[in-house]
Order: structure tokens, then C-alpha cells, then sequence
């Protein structure tokens, strides 16, 4: 163990910085994602070694993890999918004139969130691989449930809104081949539509492009004067006013990460809408809310490191991403698999020491780069929109070498777009669309598993409380909308509308 | 047209998209075979989040309609500026067009394109600056093809 952390401080660090500053760079370009970059660094890697292959490619996938916090936050458009969370409170504290604290937020949140995964990772990764797979079918789809539900919790003050949008979501992630029998469905005779609509097109389109065409009426904004010195401040303070949602954010994505095929951006979701259900001003969510960014930071980092323990512990890929890490362990003939640790326990380490180091370097980066970036947020953008809009077409037709896809780009920039106008909060509709699969695959696993029974959901121990706080959340949603419905007109006209900004 | 009616457009169109969406999810849905070996099949969740999704646009339409709502809040946009958005909306989707029929090479596309949308966001007038913004355009669109293609292997 110990010749392995040298490795990754010495010889192998120039690895662990240049795949760190690569991915934070990719990931800060709406468009281009970390599994892309990953992807096509995979093959650059032949010449190396195994270890320090799997160096550079696990830092490109931790920078790529918070370089999307720079789009997110200085242009309302997240440069991954994990920064989705980001942009509700990263930009509109950017926005008002401190992109240098909202940056400042972001990156420590990234790396407390990177670094207590990595805790997790180094002392308890084989126990909790143990805990984490014996996660059947109907606690996977409790679980999808909870993270749904909570889509009520966000949407206080328009939960009606709230619902349509996430409604609207879940119906987009139905059409192509059903998950459990193969049939397609909802294709309607186009046979382009027997892969459905694919996740990148979708995001790129609603968050992305939709944002980039409410920003073409005004392309040169007058913006609030910048506060503060702009330079970027990782302040002590700052983590002990808010310690208990950074700890609350990193377990969360912690655990989340954990589960295979959930994913940073279901931890940044949870952990976000968890700590506005927990917070005494929730009103202040969706309009730069610090704890709204250190929840969705925190979590997408620790995500991002905790994906990797079934990875090296079982074998098991989490993600696409990770599924990339274990073709390059295969490759390189590392063999992944539940026996790693006791045959290869180098290679292990590697990883493990690997996140450590990853998460210093993009400290250390974000830092640096962070006093120039925040300027960005007042370059014109006119000249930042149409690169932009180059990169997103090439994102969109990379994943499938498709103009399907890139005309799934800009139907959806449409529709997003009507979204926005019409006061429809996007982050309800992409959060049902990504967790909508999901639910429906655990469920209809469930049943097959368990005979036809939905007795289990209540039965087992963890789907029953999953459920329960499912529930709750939603009766409390309710009762919320209910409370304010007989509040005085006065007070409903200058009230919450932080589901708005969701 | 009733000032709070035009910008309530938006969340018109909006219902009618909800409207057919799930109209088209349960039809597809009802009309999906009965499961043989599921106690749910796979016409489940489209019947159930189609059916939902009409439930929800009604009412929100009666949400819409009624004459006691509040007006939109401050600063409600409807389709303020919908003419821009249009315009940009139309050089993405024929430079998207362009691309897909192959009427120039990528590089050439591209340039254009940059160079174009820069004109119609900036109303740019002056020849030095168009000048310049055609260079760098071009310069943009010859390296992205370049990295894109030899680095990355994309067939773009």
C-alpha cells in the first residue's frame, strides 16, 4: 500500500495532474462530458503502464466532476450532467456580482465532498460493497421513489408546476426498447427512435442551449458590479457555518455512489433537495443559496469517488464512466474483480491513492484558474455562444455518429425554452427523466423476483422506510402548497417561488 | 389579444404539449399487448404517466382559466423577444441541416455559422470588426475539425 502512494506522489503525479486539468477543462465546456474525453483517452493510454494509465484516466474523471461547476455557475449551463444541481444556486450567486464566492463554494465543496468519500473508500470499501450489493430490486426502486418524491419537496410554492415538468420527464425517458421484455414502445414506426432519446441530446437541448436561447435576446447583460476582490477564498469559516450540509452532502453522495448504476448526478439531486427540505430558509434555495451549492458540489464529488468502490471491490461498474475504468484495467491486464484486493492489491491502491491525489490537484487547479475564470462570467457572449452552440452539436452527434440526435438537441432546447417562459421548473423534469428508468426496471424486476408480490415494498425493512419518507415528503409538499394557498393575496404575490428556479 | 392572455401563451402551448404527450403515452400504452409473464407489462408506466399527464394539464388549464388568478408575476416574459430567439433558433437548425446533408465540409460550416450567429446577437456593423470575427471564426472551426478528427477520431 505504501509503495503505491508513493507511486501516485511521484512518478505518477505528472499523470495525476495532467488528467485532472484535462478533465476539469472538458467538463467545463458545455457539451464535451468526462465520459467522452475518457472514452477517447482510453486508447492514448496503450503505451503506458496499467497503473499509470488508470491514474491519468480516474483524475480526467474526477477534474471532469467539477469542471462543471464553471459553466454551471458563471453561465446557467452545467458542463456535466453532475453540475445540473449547480446552476439553481451557482449562477444566480454568481450573477449577482460574486462569481469568486460562488467558484470559492464550489470548489471546496468539491474537494470536503471528494476527500470524505475517499475516506469511505480507503478504510470501508470491501464492508460496504457487501452492504451495497445485497440492494435488491424493490430497495432500488424505493430508493428511485424517495429521490422522486423529494421533486415535491423542491417544488414548494408551484407543485403543480413541478409535477407537469416531472411528469413530462418521465414520459420522455419511455420511448425505445422496453428494459425488461425488449419490446419497443412508443416509437411509433421510427426507427430512430428504438434507442429512445438519449440522455446527452436531452440535457444539452433543455438545460444547455434552451439557456443559450433566453440569452441571445440580451447577449450583453448589464451585471451587478463584482463584490468583494475576486479573488477566490476557501474560507474556514464559510465550512464551519455550513459543516453539518457539507458532512450530510458528502455521505449522501457517498452512499449514492456507492450503489451501482446511480450515479454523481442522483447523489447531487438527493443531497440538494434533502438539505432544502432540511433547511429553516428554503426560500432562499434557487437564488444562491450557499447551501444549495455546497449540497450539490459536495455530492457529485463524493459520488464521483465513491462510484469507484464496486468498481475496485467487486468489479461491478457503476457507470458508463467507470465502466470505461474497468475496460482499461482490463485491458492493461489488471484484473478487476472481487478477488483484486487480494491479487492485485497495487492496482487497488493506485486507484484508491489515485482519488486522493486527484482531489488535491483539482484543489490546487480550481485555485489557481479560479481568479481568471471568474472574469469570464463578464465576457461577451457574443463570442462565447456560438463556440458553444459548436460544441453541444458535436456532443450530441458524438454519442451515436447521429443528426437524430442533434435534432433531439434542438427539439428539446425548444422545449425547454417554452419551459422557462411558461415558469415550468426544468429541474423536476430532468430529474424524473433520469430516475424514471430506473424505478420502472427495479419495480418490474421486484415483481418477477418476488412472484408477483408487492408485499415486499412494505415488508423489507429498508424499501418500507424508503417509502415512508416518500410519503412524508409529499403529504408535507402538500400541506405546504395548502398552508400558502390560504395565506393572504398580498403575501402569495412577493412570496416563495424557488420552485420556479428548480 | 387580452394582455394576460399573451403571456399566458407560454403555459398554453405548454398544456398542449403535456396534452398530446400523454395522450400519445396512453394510447401507445392501452394499445401494448396484456403481459403473459409480468404481473405489470411494458404498457404499464405509459398508461399510468399518460393518464397523469392529462390529469395534470386539466388542471392546470382550469388553473389557466379561471378569471380569479392572480395576474403573472412581475416581470412575466410570454414571448418577449420571441423574434430573436426565433431567428438564432433558425441558424442552429441550418447550420444542424447543413451538416447533415454535407453541403460544405465541417470546417466551412462551422466558420460560417460562428461568423453569422456573432452578426445576428451582436448587430456587428463595422467592417474591421466583421473582418476580425470571420478570421477568428474560421480559425475556431479549422482547429475544432482538426482536433476532432485527427485527435479524437469523431467522423464529424
Amino acid at each position: 500500500m505504501i509503495e503505491a502512494y508513493i507511486h501516485v506522489f511521484t512518478t505518477g503525479l505528472f499523470w495525476v495532474v495532467l488528467g485532472t486539468a484535462v478533465g476539469i477543462f472538458i467538463g467545463s465546456i458545455p457539451g464535451l462530458s468526462g465520459a467522452m474525453i475518457i472514452s477517447l483517452a482510453l486508447p492514448m493510454t496503450y503505451f503506458m503502464t496499467g497503473q499509470d494509465a488508470l491514474l491519468l484516466l480516474v483524475s480526467m474523471y474526477i477534474g471532469a466532476t467539477t469542471g462543471g461547476l464553471i459553466s454551471a455557475m458563471l453561465m446557467k449551463m452545467p458542463g456535466t450532467e453532475a453540475a445540473i444541481m449547480t446552476t439553481l444556486d451557482g449562477y444566480p450567486m454568481a450573477a449577482g456580482g460574486e462569481p469568486a464566492r460562488a467558484l470559492g463554494l464550489g470548489i471546496a465543496a468539491s474537494f470536503i465532498g471528494g476527500i470524505l468519500a475517499w475516506v469511505v473508500l480507503a478504510v470501508l470499501s470491501p464492508p460496504l460493497s457487501e452492504v451495497a450489493v445485497r440492494f435488491g430490486p424493490y430497495e432500488i426502486f424505493a430508493m428511485a421513489v424517495v429521490a422522486l418524491s423529494l421533486i415535491a419537496a423542491i417544488s414548494r410554492g408551484s407543485l403543480l408546476n413541478g409535477l407537469m415538468a416531472a411528469v413530462l420527464g418521465g414520459l420522455v425517458s419511455l420511448p425505445g426498447i422496453d428494459p425488461i421484455s425488449g419490446a419497443l414502445r412508443l416509437t411509433f414506426g421510427w426507427n430512430a427512435l428504438d434507442n429512445g432519446f438519449t440522455l446527452l441530446p436531452v440535457l444539452l437541448g433543455a438545460l444547455v442551449l434552451s439557456q443559450l436561447l433566453e440569452d441571445t435576446i440580451d447577449p450583453s447583460p448589464r451585471l451587478p458590479d463584482r463584490k468583494g476582490s475576486g479573488r477566490v477564498a476557501i474560507r474556514i469559516k464559510d465550512v464551519m457555518a455550513h459543516g453539518w450540509s457539507f458532512l450530510r452532502a458528502s455521505l449522501t453522495g457517498t452512499w449514492i455512489g456507492i450503489l451501482p448504476g446511480v450515479g454523481g448526478t442522483t447523489a447531487s439531486i438527493a443531497a440538494y433537495s434533502l438539505e432544502k427540505a432540511l433547511s429553516r430558509h428554503p426560500e432562499r434555495f434557487g437564488k444562491g443559496a450557499e447551501e444549495g451549492i455546497i449540497a450539490s458540489e459536495a455530492a457529485n464529488n463524493a459520488g464521483t469517488v465513491g462510484s469507484l468502490v464496486p468498481l475496485i471491490t467487486l468489479g461491478i461498474p457503476g457507470s458508463v464512466i467507470t465502466a470505461v475504468l474497468l475496460g482499461a484495467m482490463v485491458i492493461h491486464n489488471l484484473n478487476p474483480g472481487p478477488l483484486l484486493f487480494a491479487q492485485n492489491p497495487e492496482t487497488a491502491y493506485i486507484v484508491i491513492g489515485g482519488a486522493l491525489a486527484a482531489n488535491i490537484a483539482m484543489l490546487f487547479i480550481m485555485r489557481l484558474a479560479t481568479p481568471l475564470l471568474a472574469r469570464l462570467m463578464y465576457v461577451r457572449k457574443t463570442m462565447v455562444l456560438p463556440p458553444i452552440v459548436v460544441f453541444c452539436l458535436i456532443g450530441a452527434f458524438s454519442i451515436s455518429s447521429r443528426y437524430f440526435d442533434v435534432g433531439v438537441m434542438l427539439a428539446f432546447a425548444a422545449i425547454g425554452f417554452l419551459m422557462g417562459r411558461a415558469k415550468i421548473p426544468t429541474g423536476p423534469f430532468i430529474i424524473a427523466y433520469i430516475l424514471t428508468p430506473m424505478a420502472e426496471e427495479s419495480l418490474r424486476s421486484g415483481l418477477v423476483v418476488y412472484g408477483g408480490s408487492f408485499l415486499p415494498l412494505v415488508t423489507r425493512p429498508v424499501p418500507a422506510v424508503f417509502l415512508g419518507l416518500a410519503v412524508a415528503a409529499i403529504l408535507w409538499a402538500i400541506w405546504g402548497e395548502w398552508r400558502a394557498s390560504r395565506a393572504p393575496v398580498k403575501t402569495r404575490a412577493t412570496g416563495d417561488d424557488s420552485g420556479d428556479a428548480a | 389579444m387580452h394582455p394576460i392572455r399573451r403571456q399566458q401563451a407560454p403555459e398554453i402551448l405548454f398544456l398542449i404539449l403535456m396534452s398530446v404527450a400523454g395522450g400519445a403515452s396512453l394510447s401507445s400504452g392501452l394499445a401494448m399487448p396484456t403481459p403473459q409473464w409480468e404481473v405489470i407489462g411494458s404498457g404499464a408506466f405509459p398508461r399510468a404517466l399518460g393518464a397523469l399527464a392529462l390529469v395534470l394539464a386539466a388542471l392546470k388549464a382550469v388553473s389557466v382559466i379561471r378569471a380569479g388568478e392572480p395576474a403573472p408575476l412581475e416581470g412575466g416574459r410570454g414571448f418577449y423577444g420571441i423574434g430573436r430567439v426565433a431567428l438564432s433558433f433558425a441558424v442552429m437548425s441550418i447550420y444542424t441541416a447543413s451538416l447533415s446533408w454535407r453541403v460544405l465540409p465541417f470546417a466551412a460550416t462551422s466558420a460560417l455559422f460562428c461568423f453569422v450567429f456573432f452578426v445576428v446577437l451582436s448587430g456587428e456593423r463595422r467592417p474591421t470588426r466583421l473582418l476580425l470575427a470571420a478570421a477568428v471564426s474560421t480559425g475556431f472551426a479549422v482547429a475544432v475539425q482538426l482536433i476532432f478528427t485527427r485527435f479524437f477520431y469523431i467522423d464529424i
